[in-house]
């Protein structure tokens, strides 16, 4: 008992902390994509961008994406595509006239997670807050807007 | 009925008219109807099988339009959540969403790749980890899959199941899952079924398995389905068949039934409307029958009539009339022909039994005359035996008076002598003339005949009798013409006949009384009539004057005496002759006996 109270006392004093620092950006993938690795954002964002389709042992490229809007997106945007959401919505147009949509949305880290675990090739990002149980990371980004992640 | 026809031509024609026309008019009527009867069938199967396509076309169209939406929605981008387990539940609201949007009546499951049930429109535990039924495993051919009717493992009763594989958008090779679209059958049967006919779902590729069928059809099946498969025979339904296509609910077909009484139903109007056409054309059919029977029959009638008056009164002058020139009209005139002979004969027959009768009749009445002459001849003889006995016993009781009185005196034996000669004269002359009698009696054919001179004959009997009585030669007188006066016969038969008529008139005369002695020839016979003026004979002795032993006077003939055979003998004589005998009173007194004699005898 004395040692579940401090183990709380801990967490209390713990998560405004933790929240309050810059939590790092985890780009995950399947095991099945292979020995990569870790990549740059460049990389990474040429995937997400579909001008990467493979991985290195052939593996298809699945990128999932976060729901539009939220702060995972927002920041992976920032950090990893380093675009804005015009410049983004301009190019995704052009590819949809060549036949290629968006990335795949998945509303949640978990389902984000589970979706990378399942999926073979398939390329995500979490905060690394999220433990990465059944996946890899191939990247971590610092993530300068230190914000509490919401699930 | 049979006896009424059996008695009756008429009826039998009339029978037969009808009969015949019954037959024809229900042969008749039953092509019409049965044609019609076809045509109605045939009528109802195309509409039944149109129908039958319709119902088909919609069900597939509705299945096919389903598959195309469930296939549609497992190509949502929400379903790439089916990978992570539908962890914020989106594949489930959106399953929630589509089923309230389309109005499924049934359920949406869906499977992620393991075959762990992920979301689902029907309330389940999750925590129960559902597993994707066996029947609802993907064989992985790739698209929509329809299972056919069948038990749901899930949510139970029959549903229609739709099974489709749910690829990744990122990828098509990856399977991420599956959706099932569980379709409750009730809701395709209450699509299928119409309340105007019954409509039954079969699975010919299942060997015409029955997966649908209509309640009402079933009631009436009595709620056997295998009574409606394929393969079974379906009496008392008219049926129309959906045609196989191609397509997701390849093999079903439809098939859309009716009753055939339901159909055939109209038909009653048809048939009702026969049966009284059928009884209006027989009522005037009927009276032209009668009319017609009567007709032909009449002639036979009417002979059967006077056959039957013939018979009946024996009256053979009834005819039939002849009205045709056919065979009645022949028989007719034979039948009249017949009568006519047969009246003929009748009247011949008539005829020959009236003179039968008549002859008959007049033989009695000879019989009847015969008997009384026999019986009087009889009376005569007996009264003549009487009378001969009578007259001989008189004579012998005389004798033997004379005899006694000779015995006692010998002195007068001389007149009593006398007296007993001339009784026995008497008897002898008796006897002699009954001979005479008799012998005129039995026939006179061995009589010799010759030529007698009757003034000869005549004139010898008066001689005679004036000899006998010489005082009363003044009163005989004798008429006669000039010549001779011959008749054929035997003369001294006729002499005595004569003689007797003239002895006759003198003993019953007195003295003085004249006796006339006529001969006359009279046309061929010779009259010879004596009259005297004597005292005649009382009119009712007339008639027996020539019996034998017949006496006026009793008394006074035994006083002139005389045998009273003399007149009987006279008339046999005559009678022998050919002649007749006549006695008649004179007037004012007197007797007239007349002779009449053939002059010559044949």
């Amino acid at each position: 008992m004395p040692r579940l109270i401090a183990l709380l006392v801990c967490l209390l004093a713990a998560g405004p902390l933790h929240a309050a620092r810059a939590s790092d950006l985890l780009v995950i993938a399947n095991p099945a994509a292979g020995d990569v690795g870790p990549l740059s954002a460049n990389a990474v964002a040429a995937m997400y961008l579909l001008r990467v389709t493979a991985w290195p042992n052939g593996t298809h490229v699945v990128p999932v994406n976060r729901e539009l809007g939220s702060p995972m997106r927002t920041d992976f945007t920032a950090i990893v595509l380093k675009q804005d959401l015009t410049t983004l919505a301009a190019y995704w147009n052009e590819m949809h006239f060549k036949g290629k949509v968006p990335p795949l949305i998945q509303p949640s880290e978990a389902a984000m997670l589970a979706f990378v675990q399942k999926v073979p090739g398939a390329v995500g990002y979490i905060d690394a807050a999220t433990a990465p149980v059944g996946v890899k990371v191939i990247g971590r980004f610092p993530n300068p807007s230190s914000r509490t992640t919401q699930p | 009925m049979i006896d009424v026809l059996k008695r009756s031509i008429p009826h039998r024609i009339l029978a037969s008219l009808l009969a015949i026309y019954v037959m024809t008019y229900l042969v008749t009527a039953v092509v019409v109807y049965s044609g019609a009867r076809t045509s109605v069938i045939d009528s109802a199967t195309s509409t039944l099988q149109q129908l039958a396509e319709v119902k088909y076309e919609r069900l597939a169209n509705d299945i096919e339009a389903l598959a195309t939406d469930v296939s549609a929605w497992s190509q949502l981008d929400v379903m790439n959540d089916l990978v992570s387990g539908d962890l914020d539940k989106r594949v489930a609201r959106t399953l929630e969403q589509l089923k309230a949007q389309y109005a499924l009546p049934g359920d949406l499951y869906a499977f992620d790749a393991a075959g762990a049930l992920v979301a689902s429109t029907r309330a389940i535990p999750l925590q129960t980890r559902q597993a994707i039924p066996v029947v609802w495993k993907d064989p992985g051919k790739g698209g929509v899959i329809l299972l056919g009717k069948q038990a749901d493992p899930i949510g139970g009763g029959e549903v229609l199941a739709f099974i489709i594989p749910v690829e990744g958008a990122f990828d098509k090779s990856f399977r991420i899952g599956t959706i099932v679209l569980s379709y409750p059958w009730p809701a395709i049967e209450k699509q299928l079924f119409s309340p105007e006919t019954g409509t039954v779902l079969l699975d010919m590729r299942e060997g015409g398995r029955v997966l649908a069928v209509d309640p009402a059809v079933l009631a009436r099946r009595h709620h056997d389905p295998d009574s409606l498969s394929a393969g079974a025979i379906r009496h008392n339904v008219v049926v129309g068949r959906s045609t196989a296509r191609a397509g997701i609910v390849e093999g079903w077909e439809v098939q859309s039934l009716r009753d055939t009484r339901a159909v055939t139903r109209p038909l009653r109007h048809v048939g009702i409307e026969l049966a009284l056409l059928g009884g209006a054309l027989g009522i005037p059919i009927f009276f032209l029958g009668r009319w017609l029977s009567n007709r032909l029959t009449a002639p036979v009638m009417e002979l059967t009539r006077v056959a039957r008056e013939i018979a009946d009164t024996d009256k053979l002058d009834a005819r039939v009339p002849v009205t045709s020139e056919d065979e009645l009209g022949m028989l007719a005139r034979s039948f009249n022909r017949m009568t006519e002979n047969l009246e003929h004969a009748a009247n011949e027959r008539e005829h020959f039994v009236g003179e039968l009768e008549a002859l008959n009749q007049s033989l009695e009445a000879k019989v009847a005359a015969r008997t009384g002459e026999l019986e009087a001849a009889v009376a005569a003889q007996k009264r003549l035996i009487g009378d001969i006995s009578h007259e001989i016993k008189s004579p012998l009781a005389r004798l033997g008076v004379a005899l006694g009185l000779a015995r006692l005196s010998r002195k007068n034996a001389a007149k009593h002598f006398d007296r007993m000669e001339r009784e026995i004269d008497n008897v002898s002359a008796l006897a002699s003339e009954l001979l005479t009698l008799a012998s005129l009696e039995d026939a006179s054919g061995f009589v010799p005949l010759g030529e007698v001179a009757i003034n000869a004959l005549v004139a010898r009997i008066v001689a005679d009798a004036h000899y006998e009585l010489p005082g009363r030669d003044a009163d005989v007188r004798v008429l006669e013409p000039d010549g001779q006066v011959v008749v054929h016969g035997n003369w001294d038969l006729l002499r005595r006949a004569i003689e007797n008529v003239v002895r006759n008139a003198l003993f019953y005369t007195g003295q003085g009384t004249p006796i006339t002695l006529t001969l006359a020839e009279r046309g061929a016979h010779v009259l010879i009539v004596v009259t005297d003026q004597g005292p005649g004979v009382p009119e009712e002795a007339l008639g027996h004057l020539f019996e034998p032993f017949y006496r006026v006077d009793e008394a006074r003939a035994r006083k002139t005496g005389g045998s009273g055979v003399g007149l009987a003998i006279c008339q046999r004589v005559v009678e022998a002759h050919g002649g007749t005998v006549r006695a008649r009173n004179n007037a004012p007194t007197g007797l007239i006996v007349e002779i009449e004699i053939p002059r010559l005898a044949e």
